[in-house]
């Protein structure tokens, strides 16, 4: 085992420490440094004699001792969060002195990131981390630790994903852009030392003391094969040592706006609407038939077509239809505004010997969206003891409880079978409020007739539902830590830790009986001779997972200081399991939620006659579930080498085998590692600039990885097929597995000068990375001798191997300036991120469809990731048909023109994903009041925005938009307008050559006020009289809208939702007792 | 510091027994359990069940370039596939970029060989299991010899143990992991693993199998027979056929089937007692449909007006003569499997060339007996000469094994004889094509994305 050989060469080198003698000098000055503050000892304050260089750093006591020193030397005192001090050895009488150091201007506290294996000074360190504060995450106010992160983490980027509907919650989060072309994107997220599998909304943001994201191969190459997307590590709070237990109560509410259900242009005003599906029927584009669902005004239109309806009366009903607007009617009915109540209560303390730190949180949310919501509780304590100096005992338990309503009607949710969306004058109540129906899967003048053909209520009234909505989900989570630590000798430790968690979710989905999914169901199955198949009653859905993991390590630490050498380094070995049972799930038919019965007798292997029409089997909603299992042996290890406070050097690897990988791989055993090299060159002797208090320049190097579970490292095989040819049954192999599958890699080159000014008036750091991506999983074109063959159209075995390649590249700055600090504090805080990737190396796919570049873009070797094509536009005609180029001739032979397109013809107008982005943060203290901005901007990226598609709106799904109100009618329009004239047929390459051109191609470029956060904090002269020592009150604002974008269309560049995320604001009171 | 490295010691010994015992057991679990792997000798048999390792066998290239048939000029211009056309003429380069069926397929069914071997290997003999696993690991090596001796007759020189250690082979890929590579090893190298495989299939399959898709101990010999045929080796492929003559002598009487049928065989040779092994070529739509292809005419005029054959295996068709006598039962696919008949004409040629009149004339006179109307059957005299009588054994050869792949190894075959060496030409539109006795065009290139993807070695074809 070459690991064992590698870990016994580490250990080597612990044994080695080197001793040196000097030669005794003329005067040896001995002291003690301490905070002028608090006047207790500072540890690692480096002392410098300006003459010579030589510099000595003071132990844990504070006490240094420098020799050699002649009267005309000047000793200098350095410390992080200090002003440095210079004292003339002339003027010392003794030989034994005591130093106070002033804290500097920027109150900073020494730094310690932590890695999720260790606690690293950020000062000593190579590697390239973003530290978060308590202080900064308690700026803003959110149910998610996660959403916390946006606009104030340097190169930690949030996208919605682009979805229909409701705007999604989870972001996708990306550190440092892509490094990965077909595995998982998100980052790993720590907390308290382990991997987190649960869902981060189980995590109580009140709990957290402070959030590390580590972005280059040093911070996180000991995070090994699942470093490669970078690493959020989340510390939780702990107690501290101090007398009395410190109490602390954090309540707030938030409200969030209704949201503007007008925002979304795919609806057009009802009078048009309806206008419109009058032009579409006269077309003969409505079929008239039981189970075809028909909006209102066609059903009118079918009448007047029968004869059933006179002209005039056809005419005044239409006219009526026009009169209600459904966006205004979900506004009025089916949304509010959502409030979230957040209670948090916290005590710690602790002596010596022990600490504690017990928390409790209540959460309770009232989504925007009636009937949907959610309580959370969260407990958990934490524990530290000390029986004897030399062991330390840890123990913690987090307990969450969260419990989800899912009852509300979203505005998508309304939307008739086979339509895109719901018509847009359909009305939910009338003038009385009572809850009117809209069309759902048949048509009214079919299930008008239920009850004289003896069938239950067959319509649909969303208001009625949403009285009788039943579904739920309910999650737990459990976490318990241990941690025992003995320090063997001074500054070496060993350590054992131990996790366990354990998450189960059940969601169950009851259907009363008055339900429409149940009405429905059970009138589709009721036979014609009245006999039920599916029995009256409810109707009750039952699913859950479990998630439990086991994680356990071992693992050795030295840290020393001697003279003027600093060593820290750690060794270990770490055991994982994560199982993930899907429970499978069960259906019961003539459910009474009253005393908990339901039908046995269900036939579910018939095959009935249903209504309106075909037959079925009855849904047997029962399932087995699956279960997945991936389990991890790594052993790490890592240095950290300071000489004089001025270089510093470090290494680390790491070694990790999984199931997940292939057995040729495991065995190979190759490592992941990083090497790295600082230079404090403020703690250079011959640097001596009064206005530099810190210049430190990082140079790093290593290798992340990037696990992918989506592919196997197992052969498989499916049954079920005959062979033709001997009628006997046969196997189908459908993956010979790859005994070589392996992690992702991400080498990264990382570059970063860290920088205080003036007096800490300026600080903050300048990285330039490059991160070199290989071995990434692609469909590769495998040569066929291996047996894996091209049959024409798809690969007669599995393809996928680690092979391809992509590079990402950028640049993160960070700038904090303190800009007045008289009387009114003020503060700026500029973030600036730059990141392009770029596909390297990848088997592009065989014979591509063109149409393909435009909606599910192919991954294509020299392009970034994201990618953003479009076709040439040439305008329209004088029809306003959008004209199209074939051989060198402007035209509409729309069929020619795609037939002829090959991927050179294809524009590449930008990447879909921002470029360049990142925070400007104003903060204003004066006295105790303090109030904070953070604008959010985007930039370098497009977008290709929605129009009408006419073969859309001709197909049943009757997709709209305003452009077609904007859209050419009359010979001339060409002139003013793109887009095109309605054709008399559908005619999706006509649609495609407008709705695929660079002519919808947006800049995204925004300028957005993300938040603003307004706190007062009451003077201690009035609080103590109530006997607290800290009452604070705060008011925060989120989604405040954009500012300036480049855009000139009323969109939102970052949504591609029906609404954007509605304004939300906040009050609430801090009580420290 | 005694202290120090003692504890160190103590702590360090931690660490290594979780490293070595336990671990591989540890992650020796399968991730999803739903998903199913093959681990059982079922599963593995499942896998050769697969009508893969019967379709598509190596041998579209030299039945396209033989002598079996020709096309017109008209015809031969319209055939969209770049390889069909330029094999047609023997051009030098034929792929075009296109890959290679045979190539692909052949080496197909070698994985699926290499991957049974390997998970068959991994489930310990027991006295249960053995007889079963037995036959697996028999029709694995039997895969894996009859696939790299079809690909030889294609994209390797014809043996000649002068050369046969410089000479090219192909590249031997033995396992299953799609990440490992191979060159090519040399013409030696490759018919010795040919041979070897051959011989342990034939030493584990049973005798005799249910189903002619699956190899037997008859068809693992009657393949040894042929590979020993074409290296030359007349006494071992005359012992060769003899032994598997002994487990399958059974010949399909043309007087017993409908010669005048549209197909006269049955549908992929499912009751056709005399096939041993049943395999087809790829799909032969094109150049070699009836809708494009005349029957040579030497060939069809060799034919006795009363060999039952002469109609079982042609129709007219307009004008020309069009070919009927599919043993696959179907148009789309040409047979290519192994026979008796094929077996008897082995042993009679070696019989023949080792002066054994006596025997070859038997064969002869049993295969023949089995193609005339006993009326008009006439036994071949023992009187003939040696000579004759092996120009006897070559032409029946020629009438009985006709569009199943074997010409080509055939005219491989009698190159290396000038006696029998025959060039072929073809004449379209007055532009004459030949392709010479000698030329280095009778080796097919490696297909070019073989070369591209592999680096392996490229054939010398001029």
């Amino acid at each position: 085992m070459k690991t064992i050989l590698w870990l016994k060469i580490a250990l080597l080198a612990y044994m080695f420490c080197p001793v040196t003698a000097y030669p005794q000098p003329t005067r040896t000055i001995k002291g003690v440094v301490r905070s002028a503050v608090d006047k207790e000892p500072l540890y690692g304050v480096s002392v410098m004699n300006n003459t010579t260089g030589k510099i000595v750093i003071s132990d844990k006591g504070g006490l240094f001792s420098m020799a050699g020193l002649n009267t005309s030397d000047t000793l200098s005192f350095t410390h992080v969060g200090y002003a440095m001090k210079e004292i003339p050895v002339a003027e010392l009488n003794v030989e034994s002195i005591t130093v106070l150091l002033e804290e500097s201007l920027r109150k900073l506290d020494e730094v310690l990131v932590n890695t999720g294996y260790q606690l690293l000074p950020k000062e000593r360190s190579t590697g390239s981390f973003t530290h978060v504060d308590g202080q900064v995450l308690s700026r803003m106010v959110s149910a998610n630790i996660i959403d916390r992160l946006e606009g104030v983490t340097n190169g930690l980027s949030f996208q919605l994903p682009a979805t229909r509907g409701a705007p999604s919650s989870t972001p996708e989060l990306r550190i440092r852009g892509l490094s990965t072309i077909n595995g998982e994107t998100s980052p790993l997220i720590i907390i308290d030392n382990f991997p987190y599998e649960g869902e981060i909304a189980n995590i109580n943001p009140n709990d957290v003391e402070s959030i590390t994201v580590l972005k280059d191969a040093a911070a996180s190459s000991i995070w090994g094969a699942r470093a490669g997307n970078g690493v959020i590590v989340i510390t939780t709070k702990a107690g501290k040592t101090g007398l009395k237990p410190v109490i602390n109560f954090n309540s707030n509410i938030s409200i969030a706006q209704k949201p503007d259900l007008y925002y979304n242009q795919a609806f057009l005003p009802p009078a048009e609407a309806v206008e419109l599906e009058r032009d579409l029927f006269k077309r003969g584009l409505y079929v008239k038939n039981d189970w075809t669902a028909a909006t209102p005004a066609i059903e009118i239109l079918f009448a007047l077509e029968d004869g059933l309806l006179s002209l005039e009366t056809a005419e005044s009903m239409l006219d009526a239809l026009k009169q209600s607007d459904v966006r205004n009617e979900a506004g009025n009915y089916l949304y509010r505004k959502g409030i979230h109540q957040q209670y948090a209560l916290n005590v710690s303390g602790g002596s010596e010997w022990h600490q504690y730190y017990v928390s409790a949180g209540f959460d309770k949310n009232a989504n925007n969206l009636k009937g949907n919501g959610y309580h959370r509780i969260t407990l958990s304590a934490k524990n530290d003891f000390r029986p004897f100096k030399k062991l330390h005992i840890g123990t913690s338990i987090n307990y969450t409880q969260r419990h989800l309503q899912n009852n509300g009607i979203d505005f998508v949710d309304l939307a008739p079978s086979g339509m895109n969306d719901i018509y847009v004058y359909a009305r939910l109540a009338d003038e009385k409020g009572n809850p009117l129906p809209i069309v759902r899967n048949n048509r009214f003048a079919y299930t008008d007739n239920a009850a004289a053909w003896g069938l239950l209520d067959w319509h649909y009234r969303p208001l009625d539902e949403l009285a009788v909505k039943d579904n739920s989900r309910h999650a737990q989570e459990v976490r318990l830590n241990t941690a025992v630590r003995y320090d063997i000798v001074d500054g070496m430790h060993v350590e054992g830790r131990y996790q366990y968690q354990s998450i189960d979710n059940a969601t169950t989905n009851h259907y009363s009986p008055e339900s429409y999914f149940a009405r429905n169901l059970i009138n589709t199955y009721t036979q014609q001779d009245g006999t039920r198949p599916i029995p009256l009653g409810g109707i009750l859905d039952r699913s859950g997972s479990t998630l439990s993991s086991h994680y356990g390590r071992l693992q050795m630490g030295y840290s020393n200081s001697w003279e003027r050498h600093e060593i820290n380094s750690l060794v270990g070995f770490e055991i994982r399991q994560e199982r993930n049972d899907g429970n499978g799930s069960l259906r019961l038919y003539g459910y009474d939620n009253s005393i908990l019965t339901y039908a046995t007798n269900i036939n579910y292997e018939s095959s009935l006659p249903l209504r309106p029409l075909s037959s079925g089997r009855i849904q047997n909603g029962t399932s087995p579930g699956n279960q997945l299992v991936d389990r991890f042996v790594s052993y790490y290890g890592n240095i950290a080498y300071t000489f004089e406070q001025r270089y510093t050097f470090s290494a680390s690897a790491r070694w990790d085998a999984s199931n997940i990988f292939g057995v040729d791989f495991n065995q190979k055993g190759v490592p992941l590692w990083s090497i790295g090299a600082a230079w404090n060159v403020t703690n250079e002797s011959v640097v001596d600039i009064d206005w530099i208090n810190l210049a430190k320049l990082r140079i790093t190097y290593g290798s992340n990885g990037n696990v992918v579970r989506t592919i196997s490292a197992l052969p498989r095989i499916s049954y079920g097929s005959t062979n033709p040819v001997t009628r006997l049954p046969m196997g189908t192999l459908q993956s010979v597995g790859n005994p070589d599958l392996s992690w992702e890699k991400v080498n990264t080159v990382n570059i970063g000068a860290d920088f205080e000014l003036f007096n800490s008036r300026i600080f903050g750091s300048a990285e330039w990375y490059d991160k070199s991506s290989s071995n990434l999983i692609g469909e590769d074109f495998i040569d066929p001798t291996t047996g894996i063959i091209w049959s024409g159209f798809f690969y007669n075995l599995d393809n996928r191997r680690n092979y391809a390649d992509m590079k990402t590249r950028g640049i993160d700055i960070e700038l904090n300036t303190v800009n007045l600090n008289k009387g009114i504090r003020w503060e700026t805080g500029f973030v600036f991120n730059h990141v392009r990737n770029k596909v390297t190396n990848y088997q592009e796919q065989r014979n591509p469809v063109i149409v393909n570049f435009f909606t599910n873009v192919p991954v294509v070797e020299g392009t970034p990731r994201d990618q953003l094509y479009a076709l040439p536009w040439y305008g329209l005609d004088g029809t306003g048909a959008p004209l199209v180029m074939v051989d060198d001739q402007l035209g509409t032979d729309y069929n020619s023109y795609f037939n002829s397109l090959t991927y050179e013809d294809l524009l590449k107008t930008g990447v879909s994903t921002p470029t360049f982005f990142g925070a400007f943060r104003n903060t204003f203290t004066w006295h105790s009041f303090s109030a904070s901005i953070n604008i959010l901007w985007k930039a370098g990226h497009k977008f290709r925005r929605p129009t009408i598609a006419y073969s859309s709106l001709f197909s049943p799904g009757r997709q709209t938009h305003q452009d077609y109100l904007k859209r050419w009618r009359t010979p001339g329009d060409e002139r003013t307008t793109d887009i095109p004239s309605m054709p008399e047929n559908a005619n999706v390459a006509r649609d495609y050559a407008y709705i695929f051109s660079e002519a919808l191609i947006e800049k995204g470029d925004n300028i957005r006020l993300h938040d603003v956060n307004v706190s007062y904090q009451l003077p201690s002269r009035y609080v103590r009289k109530t006997g607290l020592s800290q009452i604070r009150f705060y008011a925060y604002a989120k989604n405040l809208g954009i500012i300036w974008k480049r855009t000139d269309y009323d969109l939102d560049p970052d949504v591609q939702a029906y609404y954007p995320q509605p304004l939300e604001f906040a009050f609430g009171l801090q009580i420290q007792l | 510091m005694t202290t120090f490295r003692l504890k160190m010691a103590i702590i360090f010994s931690l660490f290594l027994p979780l490293a070595t015992s336990c671990m591989k057991d540890f992650l020796d679990i399968k991730r999803d359990k739903s998903q199913v792997i093959p681990v059982t000798l079922r599963d593995y048999f499942s896998i050769f069940e697969n009508n893969n390792m019967n379709y598509n066998s190596a041998h579209l290239l030299g039945e396209i370039a033989s002598d079996d048939y020709f096309i017109e000029a008209g015809q031969w211009r319209a055939l969209s596939d770049p390889v069909q056309r330029n094999t047609y003429v023997w051009a030098s380069e034929i792929f075009e970029g296109e890959s290679s069926v045979d190539w692909n397929r052949a080496y197909e069914k070698i994985l699926y060989a290499n991957f049974v071997m390997e998970g068959v290997d991994s489930i310990g003999e027991t006295v249960a299991n053995k007889t079963f696993r037995d036959e697996l690991l028999g029709a694995a090596h039997f895969h894996r010899g009859a696939n790299f001796f079809n690909l030889a007759q294609l994209f390797c020189n014809q043996y000649d143990h002068e050369t046969a250690n410089t000479d090219l082979g192909l590249p031997l890929r033995l396992t299953s992991n799609i990440n490992d590579t191979y060159s090519r090893s040399t013409l030696e190298e490759t018919y010795s693993q040919i041979l070897n495989d051959l011989s342990v299939a034939i030493r584990l399959l049973p005798a005799t199998v249910p189903v002619n898709t699956r190899p037997s101990k008859a068809a693992a010999m009657g393949m040894m027979a042929k590979v020993h045929l074409q290296l030359g080796d007349y006494e071992l492929a005359y012992d060769y056929a003899d032994k598997a003559l002994e487990i399958h002598p059974e010949i399909l009487n043309f007087n017993d089937i409908d010669i005048s049928a549209n197909i006269p065989f049955p549908l992929y040779g499912q009751g056709n007692p005399e096939i041993i092994f049943y395999t087809h070529t790829g799909n032969a739509t094109a150049i070699l449909s009836n809708a494009r292809l005349s029957v040579d005419s030497l060939l069809f005029n060799s034919y006795h007006k009363d060999d039952l054959r002469k109609e079982a295996f042609f129709f007219p068709n307009d004008g020309r003569n069009g070919f009927k006598g599919y043993y696959s039962g179907s148009t789309s696919f040409l047979f290519s499997g192994l026979t008796t008949p094929e077996l008897l004409l082995i042993r009679a040629e070696c019989a023949a060339r080792l002066g054994n009149r006596e025997h070859a004339t038997k064969d002869l006179n049993m295969l023949l007996f089995n193609r005339f109307t006993p009326e008009d059957f006439t036994p071949i005299e023992l009187s003939i000469t040696s000579d004759e009588l092996l120009q006897l054994v070559l032409s029946e050869r020629r009438r009985e094994l006709v569009y199943r792949g074997v010409r080509w190894h055939d005219l491989l075959r009698f190159n290396k004889e000038p006696a029998f060496a025959k060039p072929l030409t073809r004449v379209l539109e007055g532009t004459e094509y030949s392709l010479s006795v000698g030329s280095p065009l009778w080796v097919w290139p490696i297909p070019p994305d073989v070369i591209a993807l592999s680096g392996i070695q490229k054939n010398q074809r001029n």
